[in-house]
């Protein structure tokens, strides 16, 4: 500072040296010369004497020109700035356009002390609010995943009687401001500023004012922010404007070094192992963990709760607070960096109720040790859906001993690879019955109708059972020795008409012994064959070469004509005859089997193989779950629930808040608004007041967003290229705004009075340099 | 053998000599039937023809004795012989060095070879005199042939000069030749001006008719150099670092103005000046001065 005047880039001025470029390539050209003999010496001497005083005086005039040329354009790019005092008169004042960004993505809920990142960056905000002079301009942005313009464009003027300053309304606007859910996205920030900045010039301003735009983006510069690229061309705006961007680094910096490194554990995702849950049997939950701090974290727990939703509501209504709620604790140590995927029984006995389950996990740390500084990704929401188990009948009418479907009886509730019979359970229920049920009602209970033995049907029989496959219901259908040619043309007539496709995918034939035969799958890839993978296929088919393989063998068969429409899923090798028919017929499907389920066709039923064929069977032939749905999202992304016609939705946020008609238009997309915080959501749907459904799902944080590091201050600049940038730390802050007022608080940079003067020494310079060159030649 | 006879047997010597005769016969040639008249009347002069008067010519050359005979005007024409004597002064100095690519010195001795031959041709006797700061040779006038050989000898045989003294030169050469006759001075004339006209007033009071050949070199006229230059002075002059096109004016105003005061001064003292610069064509000069002497002649 020099008599009130100081300088934004006092180093530049060591460019001044460059002044002396003149003199030295005057001196240097002094030496450059050529030589003549000359004979009219008196003549030239006589000139010479003459034009020495102008000569001299024409060369020190440029000389001085060029010097402070350079000296202008030096001064330029060294920014002065003034007090008030000092350029009284000389410069109009100058004031800022300021725009103030807070982050509030959800790891700006980090603490450090008592206070986290955010209620530092806010205090910083509100330093800035209160630094902004009169005739200064401010715009208040929100930045997470996406930007939320907090306070418009706003002119600072002088407080008038009856309304409040403006700065003060923008300071309860800041305090009002609280962290999101949402991760961080830095390059969301751009284009807001494209667009805002212009708006500082359409704001009606003081007169006489030269505004410098700054933005002050008080974040915690998570590395992640940055992941995304960000335009060039809003870059180059923000350039052109003259934008300053300050970055503030409300993060600690010695959060980078590892002795103190804070502790930061995080549930990084929370799943169920089984794709299908079925009721009361042990099911597990996975959850991982992810230790992000540098060192070893020992004696934590982790926690679940889960509950029926149906259950949950019984406990709210009865005031029984989380009675209800199943839990299970287990502790865990992790190491630093690790990701740790933990596993957590759920027992069968807890599992009794078929629907929706919510499940919250959550990590616990011992009170002695540091605690987390970043609590809000220590929690995590599911919902998961628990079925009911597999209901299969089979129906063997003729009653006989040993029975007909013993072997599929073994097949359906053992595990082929459970050995251990107490810890099994099966997914199937099955029963058997010496014919179809008459009541519709019973018959639609079961999933998959087994007809192992049935050689006839009577007409209320075979209307139920084409209804059932019409309505969805699917039937497997055993050939076996009561294949008399009489029971092989009744089923043909009724199931199998050429008039109307009836439910049978292929006509039956004649039954005839055959030379032994292998089951080979038209693919491999079908659910049922899938799961015998390359090492597995010998348990159907002999090794190329070898003969004499133990592999199930089939001698009898009945001469199938497939419909069609039908699907063959097997044959038999070498002769290629269809052995496994599949149809579909209203919304069920018909699976005909051409063998026996008990041993008289073939030796099938012997063989372990036996039990994954018929498990994976009953698997396939599952009807699909008609309850509710676990939907589980994570936050930004896209939530759409199907929408119910002529019904009201409201929703029903964590917090306990109601949202009347939540939908994005006619689309069945829910508002982001709406659904800005983590946790379970209800949407709950009306027909004039009443309670028609429910709705139900879990909103979880993103899960890499826990990951607090810092960008250090190399990758900043690189990713905002030429932009004019300064990045401070917390420590750095209060000097940093106490120069920022000084200079603010002074009459502002004159640096356009400089770049005129150069302007103009330049266009004297090349006159000048022009006119001298003309009367020389 | 005399070192002088050896050097003008030289053949390097005696080519370059032959060389100047030629030059000097070829760009005479084709100039001198007709052309030169002496500016003296002598004792014989031969009749030649009659041409018709026409309004202008002097009466007194009307042959009446025709014009009682035939009614018409007839005037009598002489062919009419001379005793003149030349004496071709010729400026060696370090100056007369100076020349881009022909030195002022070579064209002068080019100009001096080509008036002996003519004046040699007419059968007047010439005589050479080369100077610097005083006088180096001189060969007294002849009117034979082998003469114009040593004229030739003596202007090739010039040494690097030394510093100009035009003014005492002058004075000097006014008072060494006795007879009456025609100096022709061949010379950059760098000196003053003052001590040149007095010099040439001093020729011009011994009765001596005065041609002025003001040689200088293109360079000089125009002063063409654009980049910084270290001026070399010569005949003792300091060396002078000067930004050429910031004096050119100056310079080129200097030199006007010595010219148009030398030239004045000839007039004044009814001396023929004429300034010449390397780069004319020495046959173009000539035929410019012969021009005009033979019009000076005729009036």
């Amino acid at each position: 500072m020099f008599g009130g005047i100081g300088f934004g880039n006092p180093l530049i001025l060591w460019g001044l040296l460059a002044c002396s470029i003149p003199i030295l390539l005057n001196f240097f050209n002094r030496h450059r010369y050529q030589r003549v003999k000359w004979a009219a010496m008196e003549f030239l001497l006589r000139a010479v004497r003459k034009n020495k005083r102008r000569i001299q005086l024409e060369n020190l005039l440029l000389l001085l020109v060029r010097m402070l040329l350079i000296a202008a354009l030096v001064l330029t790019f060294a920014r002065p700035y003034a007090k008030q005092s000092a350029l009284l008169g000389i410069t109009p004042s100058s004031k800022s356009n300021v725009v103030i960004v807070l982050d509030n993505s959800y790891s700006m809920g980090a603490y450090w002390g008592n206070k986290t990142y955010f209620d530092m960056a806010k205090d910083v905000a509100k330093k800035l609010v209160r630094q902004r002079q009169i005739g200064d301009k401010v715009a208040l942005l929100l930045l997470n995943e996406k930007t939320k313009i907090l306070s418009p464009v706003q002119l600072i003027t002088s407080t008038k009687k009856g309304r409040p300053d403006a700065r003060e309304e923008l300071i309860t606007i800041i305090e009002k401001t609280q962290v999101s859910d949402y991760s961080s996205d830095f390059s969301q920030l751009f284009p807001a500023l494209k667009k805002l900045v212009p708006k500082f010039e359409e704001t009606a301003s003081l007169q006489k004012s030269i505004y410098i735009k700054k933005v002050y983006f008080l974040t915690d510069n998570q590395a992640l922010g940055w992941k995304k690229s960000i335009s060039q061309e809003d870059l180059d705006f923000l350039f052109k404007q003259q934008v300053k961007f300050y970055i503030v680094n409300v993060s600690q910096k010695s959060f980078e070094s590892s002795t103190t490194h804070p502790r930061n554990l995080a549930i990084v995702d929370f799943q169920t192992q089984q794709k299908d849950i079925y009721k009361a049997i042990p099911s597990e939950l996975l959850i991982k963990v992810k230790n992000y701090s540098a060192k070893e974290v020992k004696n934590a727990t982790l926690k679940v709760s889960y509950i029926p939703v149906s259950e949950e509501k019984k406990s709210l209504t009865q005031k029984y607070g989380q009675k209800f709620w199943f839990r299970i604790k287990v502790p865990f140590s992790i190491h630093s960096g690790e990701v740790k995927t933990i596993p957590l029984q759920m027992p069968g006995r807890t599992l009794r109720k078929t629907g929706l389950y919510k499940a919250v996990a959550s990590i616990e740390l011992p009170e002695s040790s540091s605690f987390d500084i970043l609590p809000s990704d220590n929690k995590r929401q599911l919902t998961f859906v628990v079925q009911d188990r597999i209901r299969v009948l089979l129906v063997d009418d003729l009653p006989q001993w040993p029975p007909r479907t013993r072997f599929l009886q073994a097949a359906f509730l053992q595990s082929p690879k459970e050995t251990n019979s107490e810890n099994f359970y099966s997914v199937f229920r099955c029963e058997t019955s010496h014919q179809l049920p008459l009541e519709k009602e019973r018959l639609e209970r079961y999933d998959i109708v087994v007809l192992v033995r049935v050689s006839d049907f009577p007409l209320s029989s075979r209307r139920l059972l084409r209804e059932y496959v019409e309505g969805g219901g699917r039937v497997v259908i055993f050939l076996g020795d009561y294949l008399t040619p009489p029971v092989g043309q009744m089923y043909n007539e009724n199931f199998f008409s050429h008039q109307s496709l009836g439910f049978l995918p292929a006509r039956l034939g004649k039954v005839e012994k055959i030379k032994p035969q292998y089951l080979k799958p038209t693919t491999w890839k079908h659910p049922i064959f899938s799961v015998l993978d390359a090492d597995y296929r010998t348990l159907l088919l002999p090794p190329q070469g070898s003969k004499k393989a133990s592999v199930p063998i089939f001698y009898k068969i009945s001469r199938l004509q497939p419909h069609p429409k039908a699907r063959i899923l097997a044959k038999f090798s070498p002769s290629g005859l269809p052995a496994m028919v599949e149809g579909e017929y209203g919304k069920g499907k018909v699976l005909l089997l051409n063998f026996s389920a008990d041993r008289s066709w073939t030796n099938l039923p012997a063989y372990q193989v036996n039990l994954i064929l018929i498990e994976r069977l009953g698997a396939y032939l599952r009807r699909p779950w008609r309850g509710k749905k676990g939907r589980n999202f994570e936050l930004g992304e896209e939530v759409s629930l199907p929408r119910r016609k002529d019904l009201i939705g409201i929703l029903q946020t964590p917090a306990g808040k109601k949202v009347e008609q939540p939908f994005y238009n006619d689309s069945p997309r829910l508002l982001p608004q709406v659904i800005s915080r983590a946790g379970f959501y209800t949407l709950e749907w009306y027909a004039a007041s009443e309670l028609v459904d429910r709705e139900y799902f879990a909103l979880n944080l993103a899960s890499e967003e826990g990951d607090l590091r810092s960008a250090s201050s190399d990758r900043v600049q690189a990713k905002l290229q030429k932009l004019a940038l300064e990045q401070f730390s917390m420590k750095q802050v209060d000097a940093v705004l106490a120069s920022t007022k000084k200079k603010e608080s002074s009459g502002g940079e004159f640096w356009r009075h400089f770049l005129s003067l150069a302007i103009f020494l330049l266009v004297l310079e090349l006159v000048l340099a022009r006119y001298i060159g003309q009367r020389r030649s | 053998m005399g070192n002088d006879q050896k050097q003008l047997l030289n053949s390097k010597v005696l080519s370059r000599i032959s060389r100047l005769e030629i030059r000097a016969k070829g760009i005479v040639e084709g100039y001198i039937t007709g052309l030169h008249k002496s500016p003296y009347h002598g004792f014989s002069v031969e009749f030649a023809e009659h041409r018709e008067y026409v309004p202008g010519d002097d009466i007194k050359h009307i042959d009446w004795k025709v014009f009682g005979r035939s009614d018409r005007f007839y005037i009598k024409q002489y062919e009419e012989e001379t005793n003149l004597i030349s004496h071709i002064i010729v400026d060696t100095s370090e100056s007369m060095h100076y020349g881009r690519p022909t030195t002022k010195l070579a064209y002068a001795s080019e100009l001096a070879a080509c008036l002996a031959y003519l004046i040699i041709r007419q059968q007047d006797a010439v005589s050479l005199l080369t100077f610097d700061e005083d006088i180096q040779k001189y060969l007294p006038p002849s009117s034979n042939p082998g003469h114009l050989r040593y004229i030739c000898a003596a202007l090739l045989e010039t040494e690097e000069g030394k510093k100009t003294n035009l003014g005492v030169i002058l004075h000097k050469v006014a008072e060494k030749i006795k007879k009456r006759g025609l100096v022709i001075l061949i010379s950059d004339m760098f000196d003053q001006v003052e001590n040149i006209l007095f010099g040439l007033r001093h020729l011009r009071h011994k009765g001596h008719e005065v041609l002025l050949f003001h040689v200088l070199d293109k360079d000089e006229v125009s002063f063409p150099f654009e980049d910084l230059t270290m001026f070399e002075g010569m005949e003792g002059y300091q060396d002078l670092l000067a930004n050429p096109k910031a004096v050119r004016q100056s310079y080129l105003e200097e030199l006007q103005r010595f010219c148009e005061e030398l030239k004045n001064g000839c007039m004044r003292n009814r001396i023929d000046y004429t300034r010449l610069d390397t780069s004319q064509d020495l046959s173009i000069a000539l035929s410019s001065y012969l021009a005009a002497r033979i019009g000076k002649a005729r009036r």
